[in-house]
């Protein structure tokens, strides 16, 4: 495995992930910009003015042919700029700016809480397999995959802020008000994402730990003098979290776009708030610059994880292996 | 068949499946109390012989809510792994049957899909068309293309390599009737088995959808619907929220059960590997 | 005083029973063959040994080294293993692991049969002892020849300097050219440091070329155990007969000659492999 290898991995990866943006936007503006027709028709509704109306085309930059609105939406994309939101007045990055500060966080809490939990368990279970504690983990994670986060977020709420009064029942005060008061309303948020995504985790990870458990290298490294705990510790877990980590780049890609549902149950004013007002206000712009960032979320997380991938198994750079 | 009755949760999972369904479908014909009939006075109501489980803030009969949002869940969730299988398999079987630049495509386009969850498909159709019902069923639909897209080529090229596929070959046989007289019969109990997982991962698709507001409208009702309704009163009225999100827990189970199961009984090599659905 | 000692070794899976009643002694620096076709439980009989057999399979009998019975705790055993007994494994690709460097894999060994005596054995001279460089102690298992790689797993054995060592068809892998020089390199290996050998094969002619005594191994019993020029050049049992005839390659002469023009002809044909997705 030589450094060009991987530079020449990295950015092959790189190319892909711009070329899924590149199309993402095409699409978003297709669906956004030239289905409805007029877009400042649409946004204004069939009663408005044709004063206003010709203003916000204006605005808009309607009277360019649609190529080169795309060409400038994606350029001023680069720039930062989003445009700007006709309802809130306001430039859409600054808006999406801020609301990311809760959506961010309480995603990548959510995943770490995932992982922690997840994998633990299924590596347990994997050691322990047929015995008690091994069904005890694998009917919790069948449970936890079939249970809706925003309805554990529901449970949550209902035992730990209005039962037993540990944490709030929702809302947000801002990072730079009190970062204590924050973090604690990211907690239940979070524990409700990571639930499902941790049954999924320790249920694979279990399932690639027992087909590891039975291969070759693992009798070789018994051979040498380990105790089979010690086989599976030494060389058992990072084969088997190959698997996993396929799997992960996806789960933790729609973790990103399910928090904006589960920020409903806790009133949290993330990117899905932003997302719903904009959409009962017909707000095109600031919806068409939401939707990609989300993409840009789902689609820079697979790439981390396509990356990490590379890094735990050496035979994908050298080619054995495609 | 024999062995099939001797999987204790295969039979729990269809069962429990089958039982839902069923009251699914009787809520076209009969329901405890008509769902759309409000009575204020009779809110609230703890459960009684004459409302099993109670009513909701509008006086309506929970347990007649509940097996009509069943259907909704149901039909939507059917449809959108119609959508996922119609359009999934046939771009699988092709990449698998003909390789190459039409292989690569399908993957390329199974790639990109995958950039698109249901949330972000269904946040664009209902921006342009309102929310509906149907917006869940094409967010969901859309997102299911690209695993069966996946499952069929992966099964496909398994199969392809086996001996009595290249004696078709040489008998004559075309990529297309490779495709479908010697591969996708050979694949159909693995997508019989993707099919079950992702009816159970649309249904929660479809809670979390109507949830948010993206999905089913009233006066029609869902499972995620019902729940959107109840939570505002979910901290003075629990229950309203507890039913519907039991019912799903308990339908999602039952068919995990059953994929699960069906995976044992149809190909026994694979036996303990556990699903490993992805949430759309 | 023998090294290694086994009496009435059975291995029982449920009710089938896949090796019973097995018994042998291996003093010092013995090279012992253990001879049969596949599935006979040549393999498992090492496996018992060493104390790895598979889950489900239940072991009777009794094994000593050094007349002391092997400990039955699975700690003790590994660690018993690990300084005393070497292991090479039929498919080299799979018995390394594919994620770490083989150089680290040995290293693992070495830690693990460092029996604190003053003779310290290191990574490099390991490597060029099996005839490998230290540059390959760098390199993962895919990146390395099939000879090479059964070359790692041999240093890895190697580095508890074990009195025993287990050879499972060391060379069933590999091309003829590489099966005699894996075969030279343990018997060589096994000279010098005076080591005893297990090695168990299918094929006569290399347990004809490395071992003094040889067992002959059908249905999970010993039918004919002997000196091995007396085993094979007059074999006592059929089945043993019936081995030895059966490893007689005769080829029949080609008696026809071709009729008429050819039927097939191919020229310059070539097949690539584009890398799929």
């Amino acid at each position: 495995m030589s450094a060009s290898r991987m530079i020449i991995f990295v950015l092959r990866r790189l190319a892909g992930f711009a070329v899924t943006l590149l199309v993402a936007a095409v699409v978003v503006f297709f669906l956004l910009d030239l289905l409805p027709g007029d877009p400042a028709q649409f946004i204004l509704g069939i009663n408005a003015n044709p004063e206003s109306l010709s203003q916000l085309r204006a605005q808009m930059g309607l009277d360019a042919p649609a190529w080169q609105r795309l060409f400038i939406w994606i350029w001023d994309m680069l720039h930062g700029d989003f445009g700007q939101s006709y309802t809130q007045n306001a430039p859409v990055a600054e808006l999406i700016g801020e609301r990311l500060w809760v959506t961010l966080p309480l995603s990548i809490l959510a995943m770490i809480i995932a992982t922690a939990v997840g994998l633990p368990l299924g590596i347990l279970a994997a050691r322990r397999r047929g015995k008690f504690l091994d069904t005890g983990i694998m009917v919790l994670a069948q449970t936890g995959i079939a249970i809706p986060n925003f309805w554990f977020g529901m449970l949550l709420v209902l035992l730990f802020a209005v039962t037993l009064r540990w944490l709030p029942p929702g809302g947000f005060i801002s990072w730079g008000e009190d970062p204590v008061a924050a973090a604690r309303a990211l907690v239940l948020p979070s524990l409700a994402l990571a639930l499902p995504q941790a049954s999924i985790l320790a249920r694979v990870m279990r399932t690639a730990l027992v087909d590891v458990q039975g291969q070759d290298f693992i009798r070789t490294a018994r051979a040498k003098g380990m105790t089979m705990g010690e086989a599976v510790w030494r060389h058992g877990v990072r084969n088997a979290l190959l698997p996993v980590l396929t799997l992960l780049g996806l789960q933790f890609a729609f973790l990103v776009a399910g928090t904006i549902i589960v920020e409903n149950v806790f009133y949290l004013p993330g990117l899905g708030r932003l997302i719903f007002t904009a959409i009962s206000q017909r707000d095109l712009i600031l919806v068409r610059g939401a939707t990609i960032v989300l993409i840009l979320a789902v689609t820079a997380t697979m790439l981390a994880i396509d990356l990490l991938y590379a890094l735990v198994d050496p035979r994908l750079l050298s080619g054995a292996r495609q | 068949m024999r062995r099939a009755f001797r999987h204790p949760s295969l039979i729990l999972g269809l069962a429990a499946s089958g039982l839902f369904a069923l009251l699914a479908l009787v809520s076209l014909v009969w329901t405890p109390y008509p769902i759309a009939e409000i009575d204020i006075g009779r809110r609230f109501l703890a459960p009684s012989l004459a409302h099993w489980l109670g009513t909701d803030n509008l006086g309506r009969d929970l347990a007649s809510l509940v097996m009509a949002g069943t259907l909704t869940s149901f039909v939507v969730a059917a449809l959108a792994v119609t959508i996922g299988a119609g359009l999934g398999v046939p771009l699988g079987l092709a990449a698998a049957a003909w390789g190459g630049a039409v292989e690569w495509a399908v993957l390329r386009l199974s790639d990109f899909v995958f950039a698109f969850p249901a949330v972000i498909v269904a946040i664009l159709i209902t921006t342009l068309f309102g929310p509906s019902a149907v917006n869940a069923i094409l967010a969901i639909g859309i997102f299911n293309i690209p695993v069966f897209a996946r499952v069929a080529r992966g099964g496909a090229l398994s199969i392809k390599t086996l001996d009595f596929v290249a004696a078709a070959r040489l008998a004559g046989l075309g990529n297309w009737a490779i495709a479908f007289r010697h591969l996708l019969p050979n694949i159909a109990s693995l997508i019989i088995v993707q099919g079950t997982i992702q009816l159970s991962l649309g249904i929660l698709a479809e809670a979390g959808l109507s949830y948010i507001g993206l999905g089913t409208q009233p006066p029609a009702t869902s499972l995620g619907l019902i729940l959107r309704d109840a939570q505002s009163l979910f901290l003075l009225h629990p229950s309203l929220s507890l039913v519907p999100g039991l019912a799903i827990v308990i339908i999602v189970v039952a068919l995990n059960l059953a994929g699960d199961g069906l995976r044992d009984v149809i190909d026994p090599r694979l036996k303990h590997q556990g699903g490993t659905g992805v949430t759309p | 005083m023998s090294l290694l000692s086994v009496e009435n070794l059975a291995v029982h899976f449920g009710t089938h029973a896949a090796v019973a009643d097995i018994s042998l002694s291996l003093e010092r620096g013995e090279r012992f063959g253990i001879i049969g076709e596949s599935g006979s439980g040549k393999t498992l009989t090492a496996l018992a040994i060493t104390g790895l057999l598979p889950e489900g399979a239940i072991m009777a009998g009794s094994i000593c080294i050094d007349d002391q019975p092997v400990p039955t705790n699975e700690r003790a055993m590994a660690r018993l293993r690990g300084k005393r007994i070497g292991m090479v494994f039929q498919e080299p690709m799979t018995a390394l692991n594919p994620l770490m460097p083989i150089g680290d894999q040995i290293g693992e060994a070495i830690r693990l049969g460092d029996t604190g005596g003053v003779e310290h054995i290191e990574l490099p001279m390991l490597l060029k002892e099996v005839g490998l460089e230290n540059r390959h102690g760098q390199r993962y298992a895919h990146q390395l020849s099939g000879g090479q790689r059964q070359r790692a797993m041999i240093a890895m054995a190697l580095a508890s300097q074990p009195d025993i060592l287990i050879a499972d068809e060391p060379t069933s892998a590999l091309d003829l050219i590489t099966q005699r020089l894996v075969l030279d390199l343990i018997s060589e290996l096994c000279t010098r440091r005076q080591m005893a050998l297990l090695f168990i094969s299918h094929d006569l002619k290399s347990v004809g070329a490395l071992c003094s005594r040889v067992a002959v191994v059908h249905n999970g019993r010993f039918v004919e155990v002997g000196g091995t020029g007396k085993v094979f050049g007059a074999p006592q049992q059929d089945y043993t007969r019936r081995l030895v005839a059966a490893a007689e390659f005769k080829m029949k002469p080609v008696t026809r000659p071709p009729i008429g023009e050819t039927l097939l002809e191919v020229r310059g044909l070539t097949r690539d492999y584009r890398q799929g997705g």
